[in-house]
C-alpha cells in the first residue's frame, strides 16, 4: 500500500490557524449555537472552548478514519451530500466545496430572476 | 469471545469511571488516577478501596505477553466475586465491578446489590456472562460512547490495524488477604496476608514486578484508585472541625486559630474537588457529543468563504510529507 495516496486528515484542515478567524466572528459563532451540546451555554466563548477541546480533536480524527473506511453513505445523505462523497476525506471535502458553489450559483440565479 | 450485545470502547479516565460508577447507582466513591507509586501519593488518596492496574499492549496479535501472575490462582471461593472476562470492551467496567462487589463497605444501590445476590453462586465464566448480559451495566457503560452515529460500528481509530489489547487487573484486600483479580486468569490470586494499612504497599510491589516483567516499551501502563468520595470526605471532616470549634472554651485562642486554619484548608480542598468534578462532567458531556454537524458547518462556512479549496491542497501536502517521513523512518529502522 506504499504507492497508495496518503489519506488526508480533517485535523489538517480545521487547524487552530484556520479556525481562529472563524471563531472570532460573532455571526459565524451564533450560527454554530445549534450544534453545541444541549447543556452548553449559547455564547461565542463556549463555541471557542468546545471547538478547542481535545474531544473535538478526537471527533475530527474519528470522522477522518470513518470517511476513509467508506461506510458513511447514510450520514452524508443527512447532510445533503451525495453518498459517493463518503469514500475518503478528500471526496467529502470536495463534495462540501461543490455544494457551496452550487448554492452560490442558485442564489445568483434567484437574484437575476428577481431583476 | 461471545457477543452479548454491543459493548463500546470507553476511555480509561477517572472522570469516565467515576460517573460510570455513580450511573450504576453506587454512592460515596470516586476514581483517581495515580501518577506515582510513592508513599506520599498513596497517603493523600487514603482511604483507598481498591486499585485498578491497566495496560495497553500495542503489537501484533500472537506476540502478546504471557499473563503470568506472581501467585497461583485459587479455585473461586464463595466469599469472592470473581468473573472471567467474556467481552474485550467490557474489561474496564469488569475490573471496577471486581472491587465494588467484593467490598462490604460500599453502598451499591438496589440494582447492583440484586445483581450481586443473583450471581453469587455462579461459576466465574457465568459471572462474566451475567455482567455482559446485564442491561443496567451495559447501558451505563455504553452511555459513555461518543454519540457519533457511526462510532459504535467500527473500531477505535487509534487502534490502527493491529487490535490493541487492553488489560485490566483489580487489587484489593478481601478478608485479610491481598487479592489480584484478573478476568483472564482462572481464578482469584491470593498474594498473602495483609492489613488495611499494608495492602496498598503490597499491591504496589505486585504491580511493579508485573511492569518489570513486561518491560517492553510498547506497553502503556496506568493505575487508578477507587477511593471514598472526596467531596463527602472533606465535608465530613469540616463538620468534625466545626464540632470541635463549638466545644472549645472561650479562652482557647491558640487552639481556635489552629482549627480555623484546618477548616480553611479543608474548604480549599473541597472547592478544588468541586471544580474537578465539574470539569470531569464537562469532559464527559463533550465525549458523548456528536460533533459531526459542528464539523460539517465549519467546513461549509470555509467553503462559502472560498477558503476550503486551498486548505484541501495544504492538507494534501501535509499528508504526503507525513507519509514520506514515515517511510523514511521505517527504512532507517531496517
Amino acid at each position: 500500500p506504499d504507492n497508495q495516496q496518503s489519506p488526508l486528515s480533517l485535523t489538517d484542515v480545521l487547524t487552530t490557524q484556520t479556525l481562529t478567524p472563524l471563531l472570532n466572528d460573532r455571526e459565524i459563532c451564533s450560527a454554530l449555537f445549534p450544534f453545541l451540546p444541549e447543556e452548553s451555554e449559547r455564547s461565542p466563548e463556549e463555541v471557542r472552548q468546545v471547538v478547542q477541546s481535545p474531544q473535538f480533536q478526537q471527533a475530527l480524527a474519528t470522522l477522518s478514519f470513518a470517511l476513509e473506511s467508506g461506510e458513511l453513505g447514510p450520514l452524508l445523505t443527512q447532510l445533503g451530500l451525495d453518498p459517493s462523497a463518503g469514500t475518503s476525506v478528500e471526496s467529502f471535502l470536495r463534495a462540501i466545496e461543490q455544494q457551496a458553489r452550487r448554492r452560490e450559483q442558485e442564489r445568483n440565479n434567484d437574484a437575476m430572476d428577481e431583476d | 469471545m461471545s457477543e452479548a450485545g454491543n459493548w463500546c470502547l470507553i476511555e480509561s479516565d477517572p472522570g469516565v469511571f467515576t460517573e460510570l460508577i455513580s450511573g450504576m447507582g453506587v454512592r460515596g466513591v470516586q476514581v483517581e488516577e495515580i501518577w506515582s507509586l510513592d508513599e506520599s501519593t498513596m497517603e493523600q488518596l487514603k482511604p483507598i478501596l481498591g486499585l485498578i492496574f491497566l495496560f495497553k499492549w500495542q503489537g501484533a496479535s500472537g506476540s502478546e505477553p504471557t499473563v503470568t501472575s506472581t501467585g497461583q490462582p485459587e479455585a473461586a471461593t464463595d466469599h469472592i466475586f470473581f468473573a472471567n472476562q467474556v467481552i474485550q470492551n467490557a474489561c474496564a467496567t469488569q475490573a471496577i465491578l471486581s472491587i465494588l462487589l467484593n467490598r462490604d463497605d460500599i453502598e451499591l444501590g438496589q440494582e447492583l446489590r440484586n445483581f450481586k445476590e443473583f450471581t453469587g453462586d455462579f461459576p466465574p465464566d457465568m459471572k462474566g456472562l451475567a455482567i455482559s448480559n446485564s442491561d443496567l451495566i451495559r447501558s451505563v457503560h455504553n452511555s459513555f460512547a461518543r454519540s457519533d452515529p457511526f462510532v459504535n460500528e467500527m473500531q477505535d481509530p487509534r487502534a490502527g490495524k493491529d487490535e490493541d489489547l487492553f488489560h485490566f487487573i483489580a487489587y484489593l484486600p478481601i478478608h485479610g488477604a491481598l487479592y489480584e483479580l484478573d478476568g483472564l486468569s482462572k481464578g482469584p490470586v491470593n498474594l498473602g496476608a495483609c492489613t488495611d494499612d499494608s495492602w496498598v504497599g503490597k499491591a504496589n510491589e505486585a504491580i511493579m514486578s508485573r511492569m518489570e516483567k513486561y518491560g517492553a516499551s510498547e506497553l502503556h501502563f496506568s493505575l487508578m484508585a477507587l477511593t471514598k468520595d472526596r467531596i463527602e470526605l472533606y465535608q465530613e471532616q469540616m463538620e468534625e472541625v466545626d464540632g470541635m470549634l463549638l466545644s472549645l472554651p472561650e479562652d482557647a485562642t491558640e487552639e481556635r486559630r489552629r482549627l480555623d486554619d484546618d477548616r480553611n484548608l479543608l474548604g480549599h480542598k473541597l472547592q478544588l474537588e468541586k471544580e474537578k468534578r465539574a470539569r470531569w462532567h464537562r469532559e464527559n458531556t463533550l465525549r458523548k457529543h456528536n460533533f459531526v454537524p459542528m464539523i460539517y458547518n465549519l467546513l461549509r462556512t470555509l467553503a462559502e468563504r472560498k477558503e476550503l479549496d486551498p486548505l484541501i491542497t495544504t492538507a494534501k501536502e501535509k499528508a504526503t510529507t507525513r507519509a514520506a517521513e514515515k517511510a523514511k523512518k521505517k527504512a532507517e529502522k531496517q
